[in-house]
């Protein structure tokens, strides 16, 4: 009869367990230690100090992330309000050829109503309880859309999270990706 | 995989140095990338600082790793990973075989993953009949060509897109022109299909952050991020060296890995991942696996010669800098990493250098590779300790060890160089051609066949060093008494060994 899933995963972490102490005993004894050492003292963590005080104003951040982003290959708008959101999201996606959106479960995109102001394309929006058929969609949606959790001005990225209403394969299969960056939420580093 | 013919490096530099391609495509391509990086980390500035925080925080994490890699063990475990420890190479494959074979997969996906290669995974699942289809768009190619990486980062980069798009016709079934946009294009639906029908992802891992059990992966074409959110389950393959102690440690990593490697501010994508799916998510793996490797890392552990060699967060810097490794390409090395850090990598990790012929000699010890190093790593030292290693354990050829003890009387003897340096002037008249020794006549030929030798001098400096001693002592400027006392201090010092 063949192992089942729980008894097989049960099996391999007794094993695990087990070759643990040797493991690590063994790293122990390489440097000199006959245990495993404590908590290590760890002063010198992170960046310089001179890179932790490194700060750009509001308006040099929304300069620098959209010089960094246009630097890496894609391209920016930036919009006084949310308002010009939903004509410009829809020019862009009629620019490119797409035929099918897929968005993110997050209620400031429904709040965009491309269902209406796009009528020829086809939606979907992220749901984790159908997840075959949302990773199906993903994977044949021409574009993605979401909000960014937060933006880092220095190097021109996105930060994305992911969650039950925020799935990764939004971002990362269509070809087309639209990610909206509150202003607040763009970082310096 | 074929490599190359030629047991030596030697031999398999012979065979590289006649491959125009290769030669072209090398140059090319590690020219790109180290002026890339020159113009990243200037930009960029302080780069100093940086290198010595990341030598710092590395140093402190191999120092410590035995808590470090207890403390990621754990916190991987709670976030619900299964985690496996593999002593050899063959363990690894083992375990990744042994999970492959209980969720009956058919085929796996992976991304690009060194530490997958070193314990040759691919074959490990080949054997089983399990496909397993490389997603790094220069992986792929390379394993279309039957052939290993020669890069760290570019794992085709001895192959130009002529070479590229003849590999691809063959898999389309069509020509395919030589045009970038063309080929990737192709490559891209071929493994797109591959990522949606595959059981099994595996990656590799650049950093784990010990703080919170998370694996981060750096990549530019997002398949990485495919491999670890569409397969029901993941395995990762990490060195157990790759751990850093916190996020905020990666700010550093991140600053000096990209900018190193390509020259980029960061890498297209750099994904954080802190266990399988949650209960919640609708993607992600349903079940993730780390499997931690040693495989003769540990043997570095308390070597004060090769310890620092575990610093190395692989980013290729060192083979983009290195005259050797542009002139004969990444096959010439022997086992999976090439240039400088392969040169070293290879046999420390095997423990085993004179089984590894010349490889410590692929090197001109000019130093490169520890300028372009951002951790620091002393590469160029760490050659010469091989070298040393290699003659104490006796792997030195018989006409070197004649040639060194020959070397040894003659430079015993003032008497005996004397005549030598003499006997030398005389008989090289036969042989100078405007200054210099073009002939390859017997052992000559070494050196000649590359380079010309300059004649000697008529007077050696030895002969000239009296009146070369009063003119530089007429012409030099009076030394202040602090000084002169400190150099005197110094030769008496050197005068009792040094030791006081």
């Amino acid at each position: 009869m063949a192992e089942s899933n729980l008894a097989f995963l049960n099996r391999l972490e007794g094993d695990s367990r087990k070759q643990q102490q040797a493991f690590i005993q063994n790293i122990a004894s390489r440097l000199g230690r006959l245990n495993e050492g404590g908590i290590p003292e760890h002063p010198l963590k992170g960046a310089p100090d001179f890179w932790t005080s490194y700060e750009l104003d509001y308006e040099e951040r929304i300069l620098r992330f959209m010089d960094n982003w246009r630097a890496a290959g894609g391209f920016t708008e930036r919009l006084a309000t949310y308002d010009e959101l939903p004509v410009v999201i829809a020019r862009t996606l009629r620019e490119l050829g797409a035929q099918s959106l897929i968005r993110q479960n997050q209620p400031e995109l429904a709040q965009l109503e491309f269902e209406r102001i796009l009528p020829e394309l086809q939606h979907t929006v992220w749901s984790a309880d159908k997840p075959q058929q949302a990773l199906v969609a993903a994977s044949q949606a021409d574009a993605g859309i979401a909000i960014a959790d937060y933006a880092v001005a220095y190097t021109g990225s996105v930060v994305m999270t992911s969650s039950k209403d925020k799935g990764r394969s939004v971002t990362l299969l269509p070809n087309i990706f639209i990610a909206i960056v509150p202003a607040e939420r763009l970082k310096t580093r | 995989m074929s490599k190359p013919q030629g047991s030596s490096v030697k031999q398999r530099s012979e065979t590289a140095l006649k491959d125009e391609f290769l030669i072209d495509a090398v140059k090319f391509t590690t020219e790109k990338l180290k002026n890339g990086k020159l113009a990243a980390t200037a930009e960029h500035g302080n780069w100093e600082e940086w290198r010595e925080r990341g030598k710092l925080i590395r140093a402190h994490t191999i120092a410590h790793l035995d808590f470090y890699l207890n403390q990621f063990i754990e916190n991987a475990r709670a976030q619900g990973v299964h985690v496996h420890f593999a002593p050899e190479a063959k363990d690894a494959a083992r375990i990744a075989v042994e999970i492959a074979k209980h969720h009956q997969a058919k085929s796996v996906v992976k991304s690009k993953s060194m530490v997958s290669e070193e314990v040759h995974i691919n074959e490990a699942f080949e054997e089983l009949g399990i496909e397993s289809v490389e997603s790094d768009l220069g992986e792929y190619i390379i394993q279309l060509a039957n052939e290993p990486p020669s890069h760290i980062i570019i794992p085709a980069i001895h192959k130009n897109r002529y070479q590229i798009a003849e590999l691809l016709s063959k898999e389309a079934g069509q020509t395919l022109p030589p045009e970038t946009k063309v080929l990737a294009g192709f490559a891209r639906q071929k493994l797109r299909d591959k990522f949606l029908e595959a059981d099994i992802g595996l990656t590799g891992c650049n950093f784990g952050i010990a703080e919170s059990g998370s694996v981060v992966i750096f990549e530019n074409e997002g398949n990485a991020r495919m491999v670890s959110t569409v397969p029901k389950t993941q395995i990762t393959l990490m060195g157990m060296e790759r751990l850093i102690p916190t996020w905020d440690d990666l700010e550093v990593m991140a600053t000096l890995l990209p900018r190193s490697a390509t020259g980029q501010k960061l890498t297209v994508y750099m994904s954080g991942i802190t266990g399988p799916r949650r209960q919640s998510d609708g993607d992600g793996p349903e079940e993730m696996h780390i499997i931690i490797v040693d495989n003769g890392r540990s043997l570095q552990l308390g070597d004060p010669d090769f310890q620092e060699l575990l610093n190395c967060i692989r980013c290729g810097a060192c083979l983009n800098a290195c005259p050797v490794y542009r002139h004969i390409g990444g096959h010439s090395y022997p086992g999976t990493y090439s240039g400088p850090i392969g040169a070293v990598l290879t046999p420390a990790l095997n423990k085993n250098s004179g089984e590894w012929e010349d490889v410590a000699n692929a090197s001109s010890l000019c130093g490169a590779c520890y300028e372009a190093c951002p951790v620091k790593i002393p590469l160029h030292d760490m050659l010469v300790y091989l070298r040393n290693r290699k003659v104490e354990d006796g792997h030195t050829a018989t006409g070197e060890k004649m040639a060194m003890k020959g070397f040894k009387v003659l430079m015993s003897s003032y008497k005996l160089y004397s005549k030598a340096v003499k006997m030398g002037q005389v008989g090289q008249k036969l042989l100078v051609r405007n200054g210099v020794i073009k002939s390859q006549l017997g052992p000559l030929k070494g050196w000649t066949a590359y380079r010309h030798i300059p004649a000697l001098p008529t007077r050696s400096f030895r002969e000239q060093w009296k009146a070369l001693s009063t003119e530089v002592e007429a012409s030099m400027p009076s030394m202040s008494s602090e000084t002169k006392t400190r150099l005197e201090q110094m030769v008496l010092n050197r005068k009792k060994g040094g030791h006081e």
